[in-house]
């Protein structure tokens, strides 16, 4: 049980190609943060950085508030799941769990002992004497995860651990994720790009984009108040909606003369970037001209994609009873309570009384 | 015609060619054994009878329990077991260096040690038959051996590079987050994964070494230091044509060893150790 911190993490490769930028992020005890980004932005990188596979050109890494920058990867006590498992393929599954352990010097029969219980919580019992060869894409990931458990390590350290599953299985070692962190309560980094295990998983997620931390906080919080447009695009599905659209005295007027309230104070005449969720917009008598262009029924609601009079998509969640064809021409009004504004050329958000 | 028949066609085709080069390689392997089983009487026979009437193992069993035959054949084991010892033990630390670190030259250098291997024996032969008699190696085995684990290396090299590339990095990485130290690491799980290929290596350089003729031949005259090889052709330059059915059993027994070596080495290039180290 430790907290972790990184303080002004750098790491450039070769010829200068900056992978991490200063990457400061500080996760507390037992805390489960969850990394998310684009491929590429550098999220592989912060977990090898913080496991010692990877050095930091600068910055500091501290696990229970010592510096750990010079120890090597075993000293530090942090336990990795791979992106492909890395699964020792000439040891059987209780080889693998129990390797870590042997390795430490612990006695054959405790880490037997060890071993079978780590089995037991994850199912694994009857598959200890197979290779890894022998075993099903959710049973090795179950092995992998076993093989960082029972080191019982200060930090855990997961990437993407679920992203070679098919989604039905998915959803299971997702809940199963959860089951751990209840049943092991320890300081994780998880890394994922999908953002659905980020929401449902995270104690707060870190949004990275090429290399530096947009955003940190409770996934409701990203949601809610995006610090930025990359945040704000990022993060949802479908996107939010992003309108050019200038400020006016009583809110923003978008092009086509769209006008959309908004409270507070505010510099008149300033263009913004004016966002919207699609639950925040739907069709009304009166409002911004659109068409409908395409609806998507997925049950629960309809995902209506609609095109303003500037050309402009903007999506929708509406109702499962929503009586739309594509083709028609209806006004939009906007729930301006949800609205957001970003500064257009530095991508912040400004808060409502800019 | 279908693309079938056509396919058909070129099976036929592929068949047939092999056929002409086993019948290629074969004939004078089936020669020698049928010169190996005959009575002397029947050697006089030559090529007229290829299947002897009296078919017979007393050759065999004279040249098995000839005690000078059982010392050539240890030497020729001995040179081979050491160069190819000796090859594996300079290889691995090299071939896993150009395969897990990046650095200057390193391509340039991969070629360099395969240029070696384009280099004839029989051009180095005198400048060697020099440096071992001013060394005062001549007649002394680590001095073969030394030759044979050398025209070993570049290809050695060359072959575990290749199985240490196969390991996925991931895993040394796994070992380095589970404790290992790096010795740990190429101790626990890099060698043992790419023993198929330290196994094949091996046996390819026994091979080399079995096959081996004028290295020992020029390094080698002492009689009781031959091994089989240069001991046959000293045996054949001497033989009558009493003794033909007996060389031909030497030859034979000879060959053996070669021929499991061989189908050891097919074994372990098929077998497949390395499904299952990553998720796919
Ligand atoms: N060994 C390396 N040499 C050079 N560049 C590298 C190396 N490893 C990673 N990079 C670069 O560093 C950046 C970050 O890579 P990283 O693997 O952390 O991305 P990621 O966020 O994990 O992406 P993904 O979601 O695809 O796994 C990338 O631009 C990548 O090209
Ligand atoms: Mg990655």
């Amino acid at each position: 049980m430790a907290d972790l911190a990184l303080t002004d993490v750098m790491k450039t490769y070769g010829r200068g190609q900056v992978a991490l930028d200063r990457v400061s992020l500080d996760v507390q005890d037992r805390e489960f943060v969850v990394i998310v980004g684009p491929s590429g932005c550098g999220k592989s990188t912060t977990l090898r950085v913080i496991a010692g596979i990877e050095e930091e050109t600068s910055g500091d890494i501290r696990i229970g508030g010592a510096v750990v920058n010079d120890l090597c990867p075993g000293a530090r006590d942090v336990a990795m799941v791979f992106q492909d498992y890395a699964l020792y393929p000439h040891m059987t599954v209780a080889g693998n769990i129990g390797f870590g352990l042997r390795r430490r010097g612990m006695a054959r029969a405790k880490v037997h002992e060890r071993v079978k219980r780590v089995a037991e919580v994850l199912e694994i019992t009857d598959l200890l004497d197979r290779r890894p060869a022998m075993l099903s894409g959710g049973q090795r990931q179950r092995v992998a995860m076993g093989r960082a458990m029972v080191r019982r390590p200060k930090v855990f350290l997961f990437d993407e651990p679920l992203s070679n599953l098919d989604a039905r299985l998915r959803v299971s070692m997702r809940s199963e994720m959860r089951r751990l962190k209840e049943h092991m309560p320890t300081t994780t980094v998880y890394v994922t790009h999908d953002q659905t295990e980020a929401m449902t998983m995270a104690d707060r997620v870190v949004v990275m984009n090429s290399g530096r931390i947009e955003q940190v906080g409770p996934p409701m919080e990203i949601y809610r108040h995006p610090a930025n447009l990359f945040v704000a695009q990022f993060i949802g599905s479908p996107a939010m909606n992003l309108l050019d659209a200038t400020l006016t005295e009583t809110g923003a007027e978008i092009a086509g003369k769209t006008h959309i309230a908004l409270s507070g104070a505010r510099d008149v005449g300033r263009q913004i970037v004016l966002g919207f969720r699609p639950e925040a917009v739907r069709p009304a008598d009166s409002g911004m001209p659109a068409r409908v262009r395409t609806l998507e029924p997925i049950g629960q609601e309809i995902i209506v994609e609609f095109e303003s009079a500037a050309g402009t998509r903007i999506s929708s969640r509406l109702p499962p009873d929503t009586q739309l064809k594509a083709g028609e021409n209806v006004h939009l009004t906007v729930d301006s309570a949800c609205a957001h504004v970003f500064d257009p050329r530095t991508g912040a958000a400004l808060d409502s009384s800019a | 015609m279908t693309g079938r028949g056509t396919e058909r066609l070129a099976d036929l085709a592929t068949y047939v060619i092999a056929l002409v080069l086993i019948a290629l390689f074969a004939a004078p392997l089936l020669w020698l054994v049928s010169l190996a089983i005959r009575t002397p009487a029947e050697v006089f026979l030559g090529a007229a009878r290829f299947i002897p009437d009296q078919p017979t193992l007393a050759n065999f069993e004279q040249i098995l329990t000839d005690r000078t035959f059982g010392l050539y054949l240890w030497n020729g084991i001995k040179l081979c077991a050491l160069g190819a010892m000796g090859a594996l033990v300079v290889s691995v630390p090299a071939a896993y260096v150009f395969s897990r670190r990046s650095f200057r030259g390193a391509s340039a250098l991969m070629l360099g040690i395969l240029t070696v291997q384009m280099v004839s024996p029989l051009v180095l032969l005198i400048p060697l038959y020099r440096y071992m008699e001013r060394l005062g190696l001549l007649e002394t085995h680590a001095a073969a051996a030394g030759v044979y684990m050398a025209l070993g290396v570049p290809l050695s090299v060359w072959m575990l590079k290749a199985s240490f590339d196969a390991i996925p990095k991931s895993l040394e990485q796994a070992a380095a987050v589970d404790g290992c130290s790096p010795a740990g690491t190429l101790f626990f799980v890099t060698l043992p994964l790419a023993a198929p290929g330290m196994a094949s290596a091996f046996i390819l350089n026994m091979l080399m070494g079995w096959s081996q003729f004028l290295v020992p031949f020029i390094l080698l005259s002492r009689d009781q230091l031959q091994p089989i090889s240069v001991a046959i052709f000293n045996f054949a330059g001497s033989t009558s044509a009493s003794t033909t059915q007996l060389l031909a059993a030497a030859c034979v027994i000879t060959v053996l060893p070669a021929i499991a070596a061989f189908l050891a080495l097919q074994r372990l290039i098929v077998s497949a150790i390395m499904a299952g180290a990553v998720k796919g």
